[in-house]
């Protein structure tokens, strides 16, 4: 039986990883998807691709820095399928050469990151809310991020407006519950997109995997799953919360990882 | 196709209430469930169900957990998911919680699921691949009654985390469920006051109670392979009460 019928999704950023992961099992669970992305042509592959397989999907573009681009996407989705039931902010920012630590960091990247990766969270939900009262259902997730959670020596910025999604997400649970409009969001650690693939080095990926809990990385599935999971009917009575999807990086101390390999090598020496 | 195809789960207290939906859920996701359960007469029908196995359980036993991981591991081959559902309420007032009670508590809520673990995990580390659901509750999160109830609860909350992180490496996963106010026939017994269930759903911002089926819901998808990056997690199914 298909998880997501007769659900009309919305993906901000689904041309590519994550997003694309989320539109694809989206589909496939038989939702209507509209993939909004600053790269409509990525966008357009990506929905004709949902259309080759026998899905339905139809592309448009959208500026996440933009309210009035915002707008129109969510206008677009409900004009194309009639409502809008599932709303997936998912597009962010990251800046690795300007997002740096606190004494440091460029401010107008601040503001353009709160802007992204904030704002339009907020921006998304204020234009879809009306539209699923009328549906009479709801279900907003949003992409936070283990970076919400913890300290790093970088990205204050991005650490910053991830935090602000992880709370905003439980203001919209609060407030439009009654309702029935669901609010909850996923928090990745690292994943394995083309974007991360391209960007980080062999080494630092080891390093990853090494404080991993599990013995193995992250795939933009993982996370698509959770959200066809959060999307759909089966978490009804889920609201206001955040998944961590983060292979037990974060649940630990981050030492357990050298203190086991100090005790072995110890042991070693000792027979 | 299914979401368990071909997976060997043990699901205790699983002969009634939140337990026997994830049963009848769980077998109907093409697993073979092993619904094992104190109550010898709930696990005869249990047994009728297609690919459900009853099985006495006294979950605070280690002795009957370490005969329970094998005998399933003999007859099926090996374990995929544990969920450790079974566990008792209770809604005394703390002045009146003395030492047995307290150890009740704490032997079945508490050492029930951490004896699962320990005599379950190794099956699941030797393929190097498992999902165990421990299910905690709401109350281990936010002040909501002042008794060992909520004590024990915490207990699976820390152990789940633990566990985790000591499994980890070995391909297993643990986490934890966190439910809210069900309508099963155990909260129906215990919540007596219908106003106070009226004033809770008032509070709660998708404003009803959960339903069985949504415990069993969110433990299917930590159970399945749909879940594969998420261990240590927190996964709280209140209708949004403990977000506000």
């Amino acid at each position: 039986m298909l998880r997501m019928k007769d659900k009309v999704a919305l993906v901000t950023g689904g041309a590519s990883g994550i997003g694309l992961s989320a539109a694809q099992l989206m589909a496939r669970e038989g939702a209507k998807v509209v993939i909004a992305d600053f790269n409509v042509n990525g966008a357009k592959e990506a929905a004709a691709d949902i259309q080759a397989q026998g899905g339905e999907a139809v592309a448009v573009f959208v500026d996440a820095g933009d309210e009035f681009s915002i707008k129109e996407a969510v206008e677009f989705a409900v004009q194309q399928y009639g409502k809008l039931t599932s709303l997936f902010n998912n597009v962010g920012l990251t800046n690795l050469k300007k997002d740096l630590d606190v004494v440091n960091v460029d401010l107008d990247e601040w503001d353009r990151l709160m802007n992204v990766n904030l704002k339009s969270v907020l921006l998304g939900c204020r234009f879809a809310i009306p539209h699923m009262i009328e549906a009479g259902e709801g279900s907003i997730i949003n992409t936070a991020s283990m970076a919400g959670f913890t300290g790093d020596a970088v990205r204050v910025a991005y650490g910053a407006s991830k935090a602000g999604v992880v709370n905003l997400t439980k203001y919209i649970a609060t407030q439009y519950g009654k309702h029935n409009i669901r609010c909850n969001a996923v928090a990745p650690g690292l994943i394995l997109t083309p974007a991360a693939q391209n960007n980080m080095p062999p080494d630092v990926l080891d390093m990853f995997a090494k404080y991993n809990a599990l013995p193995y990385h992250g795939e933009p599935n993982d996370i698509g799953y959770t959200v066809v999971f959060l999307a759909s009917d089966e978490s009804k009575f889920i609201t206001g919360q955040t998944i961590q999807v983060e292979g037990g990086h974060y649940i630990a101390n981050p030492t357990v990882p050298d203190f086991e390999e100090f005790m072995n090598s110890h042991n070693t020496t000792n027979n | 196709m299914g979401r368990l195809d071909n997976k060997v789960a043990i699901i205790t207290g699983g002969a009634s209430g939140i337990g026997e939906g994830m049963v009848d859920l769980f077998a109907k996701e093409g697993a073979i469930v092993i619904a094992a359960d104190i109550n010898e007469e709930a696990l005869e029908k249990a047994s009728q169900k297609e690919n459900v196995y009853g099985m006495k359980l006294n979950v605070s036993s280690d002795e009957d957990w370490e005969i329970l991981a094998k005998v399933v591991n003999e007859r099926f081959g090996k374990i995929d998911i544990l969920v450790n559902n079974a566990g008792i309420s209770s809604e005394k007032p703390f002045e009146e919680i003395n030492a047995q009670d307290w150890q009740k508590m704490l032997s079945i809520n508490g050492f029930g699921p951490f004896a699962g673990m320990k005599h379950v995990a190794p099956y699941m580390a030797a393929q190097k691949k498992g999902s165990i659901v421990n299910i905690s509750s709401y109350t281990a999160l936010i002040g909501q009654g002042f008794n060992h109830y909520s004590a024990s609860k915490g207990a699976v909350r820390a152990l789940s985390k633990a566990a985790a992180t000591t499994f980890g490496r070995q391909g297993v996963r643990v986490n934890a469920l966190f439910p809210g106010i069900i309508e099963t026939p155990m909260t129906q017994a215990l919540n007596t006051s219908k106003e106070l269930l009226d004033r809770l759903v008032q509070a709660t911002p998708l404003q009803r109670l959960g339903q069985a089926i949504d415990i069993a819901n969110a433990a299917l998808f930590l159970a399945s392979d749909d879940s594969s990056y998420i261990t240590g997690s927190e996964l709280v199914i209140d209708g949004g009460y403990s977000a506000q």
